[in-house]
């Protein structure tokens, strides 16, 4: 097991990003339904976010634009080939994840910020201790079969998969 | 149901569209599981034809003062931005070969040679056109701002010149490509967020220096006293690139037979109706495998819409059994030349020129939705289905 309080190596950009005031952290891009791309962030009204939601909207641009799940800046600005999906350990079994993928430095992030807050998170419907991290080059988006089914990432080049408990 | 108007098209019930969604499944399973080392060997050949092209034509170009060379230096250069931007470069940034796991060719690290920022175009492209493709008010690739390409669209008296700024727009597409993404209406009005307009100014300023300073400065510099004429090689090695990239990307979505859509609602469409969108909304040219090569695949563009990620050297495999499917389900395959594909896409520019009372429509009556009159922002595309949306379809022109 890894605690991931002693990955966080690079802060992640979050500048443009809503805070929760409720637990006073950065609502992930993929989580946030207010504002978009070319909306002022600064100017749109915080307060308590679904920090365990995944907007359909969002998780398409982040599949489609390879933009981040929780900066929701360009995953050029990390190193190729290591799109990290952050879910459950039957999700990393399964190769399916619900949340899209991050920044390495992001994914780091998030694990170190959000599940210590004690409530789901990170695209989870449940209060998580274990999650699964995987690393991959590429990936599939999998659209909803089924109508309000959520959208889903497929990783397609794994380079490594573990589990962490964080906190 | 969402797929409700479609079926005046299509007569396919709820069952056919859900039973067509898992054919092309299936389809794309069978790609995917078989997607290897053949494919990995054509992108790397790609690229290394495309290098050795555009480093001959640089060579060549030393001796542009004499005509032969100038000539055979601009061919060789304009054919290598060619393949570069359409069967390379458009189809990395599509995250087509990032399965490869190498990180050159991967759609995080590709920066293309044009005048675009690759972020941008992944915005503008990737989610923007291929999520609401040919949806009226948030496809930006409809008309690029600048052309009325649908009836629906609202006429106005500077839609005359529509002509001429077609030609204008041909001429210098990686120009316009650049600004694609700004939304110049939401800047004129005031609408976009200053910062992220600074953001991407800043950003196609650096890549519009660094293409001019190649283009323009480095390599004429280098060929010392053909400087000018290299210069001159260069523009119009640019300049096939605009025609040709300008020509092909008309084809895709304008020639009669694609048709477009009016949105009421996006958000909760199943990826069968997502499938059969992007089947109504594209249309295909015929060609022989180097037109193929030399358009990214585009011909195959209905094949590009329905797997934008799946690697391009396989749209014409796929095409046999997306060709089948339309047949068996009685689903509209808009191909034909390349040619007769252009050819429809201008009338309609031209013809649309005019206010529809002007022209005829062979098409069906326009639906009453409102369509919007200005694009929409990422925050105002729907989130969430609120009630039970239609799809309203029309053919161009």
């Amino acid at each position: 097991m890894v605690d991931p309080t002693v990955r966080v190596r690079t802060q992640p950009d979050l500048s443009e990003r809503r805070h929760d005031l409720r637990h006073g952290v950065p609502v992930p891009f993929a989580s946030d339904t207010h504002a978009g791309y070319g909306v002022d962030h600064r100017r749109e009204p915080t307060g308590p976010a679904d920090l365990g939601a995944v907007v359909k909207a969002r998780a398409i641009q982040c599949a489609l634009s390879r933009v981040c799940g929780l900066c929701g800046l360009s995953m050029a600005s990390g190193p190729a080939g290591a799109s990290t999906f952050v879910g459950t350990e039957a999700e990393a079994e399964a190769n399916l994840f619900g949340f899209p993928p991050m920044h390495p430095a992001c994914a780091d992030y998030a694990l170190a910020t959000y599940p210590p807050l004690g409530v789901p998170v990170l695209g989870q419907p449940l209060v998580r201790a274990t999650w699964a991290v995987v690393v991959t080059g590429g990936f599939e988006l999998e659209r909803p079969a089924e109508r309000g089914a959520p959208v889903l990432f497929r990783p397609n080049a794994v380079t490594s998969t573990e589990v962490v408990t964080p906190g | 149901m969402a797929i409700s108007d479609v079926k005046e098209y299509t007569h396919l019930t709820p069952e056919q569209v859900e039973e067509l969604g898992r054919e092309l499944d299936a389809l794309r399973e069978r790609i995917e599981q078989s997607r290897g080392a053949d494919d990995a060997a054509y992108i790397n050949k790609m690229i290394t034809i495309q290098r050795r092209l555009a480093a001959a034509g640089r060579i060549t170009l030393f001796a542009s003062k004499w005509k032969p060379a100038f000539f055979a230096g601009a061919a060789m250069l304009g054919v290598a931005k060619i393949l570069e931007n359409m069967e390379i470069g458009h189809n990395v940034m599509h995250g087509q070969w990032d399965w490869m796991n190498d990180p050159e060719i991967h759609s995080s690290n590709w920066e293309w040679d044009t005048a675009q920022p690759a972020e941008q175009w992944k915005h503008s492209h990737n989610y923007v056109h291929h999520q609401f493709t040919n949806v009226l008010g948030h496809d930006n690739d409809i008309g690029y701002g600048i052309l009325r390409m649908a009836r629906e669209q609202k006429w106005h008296p500077a839609n005359v010149g529509q002509p001429v700024y077609n030609a204008l727009l041909a001429l210098l597409f990686q120009w316009g490509v650049a600004l694609h993404d700004l939304d110049l209406e939401a800047i004129r009005k005031r609408r976009k967020d200053p910062k992220e307009m600074k953001r991407q100014l800043k950003q196609i300023g650096r890549k519009v220096r660094r293409q001019i300073s190649k283009d323009y400065v480095v390599y004429p510099l280098l060929s010392g006293p053909a400087a000018l004429s290299t210069m001159k090689a260069n523009a119009i090695a640019n300049l096939m690139r605009n025609l040709w990239s300008y020509t092909i990307i008309f084809c895709g979505h304008f020639p009669d037979g694609a048709m477009h859509f009016t949105e009421e609602e996006l958000e909760d469409e199943t990826r069968a109706e997502w499938y059969l969108r992007q089947m109504l909304g594209s249309a295909n040219f015929e060609g022989g495998p180097l037109l193929h090569i030399m358009s990214g695949n585009l011909g195959y563009q209905i094949e590009h819409h329905l797997y934008p990620d799946l690697p391009s050297n396989r749209y014409a495999e796929i095409s046999v059994t997306v060709k089948q499917l339309c047949e068996k389900f009685g689903v509209p395959y808009t191909v034909g030349p390349l040619h007769k594909q252009y050819g429809q896409a201008l009338r309609t520019i031209i013809k649309l020129s005019l206010p529809n009372g002007m022209t005829s429509d062979d098409g069906p009556e326009p639906p009453p939705e409102r369509i919007p009159d200005r694009r929409l922002t990422d925050a105002e595309r729907p989130i969430r289905r609120t009630e039970t949306g239609a799809w309203s379809t029309r053919r161009s022109a």
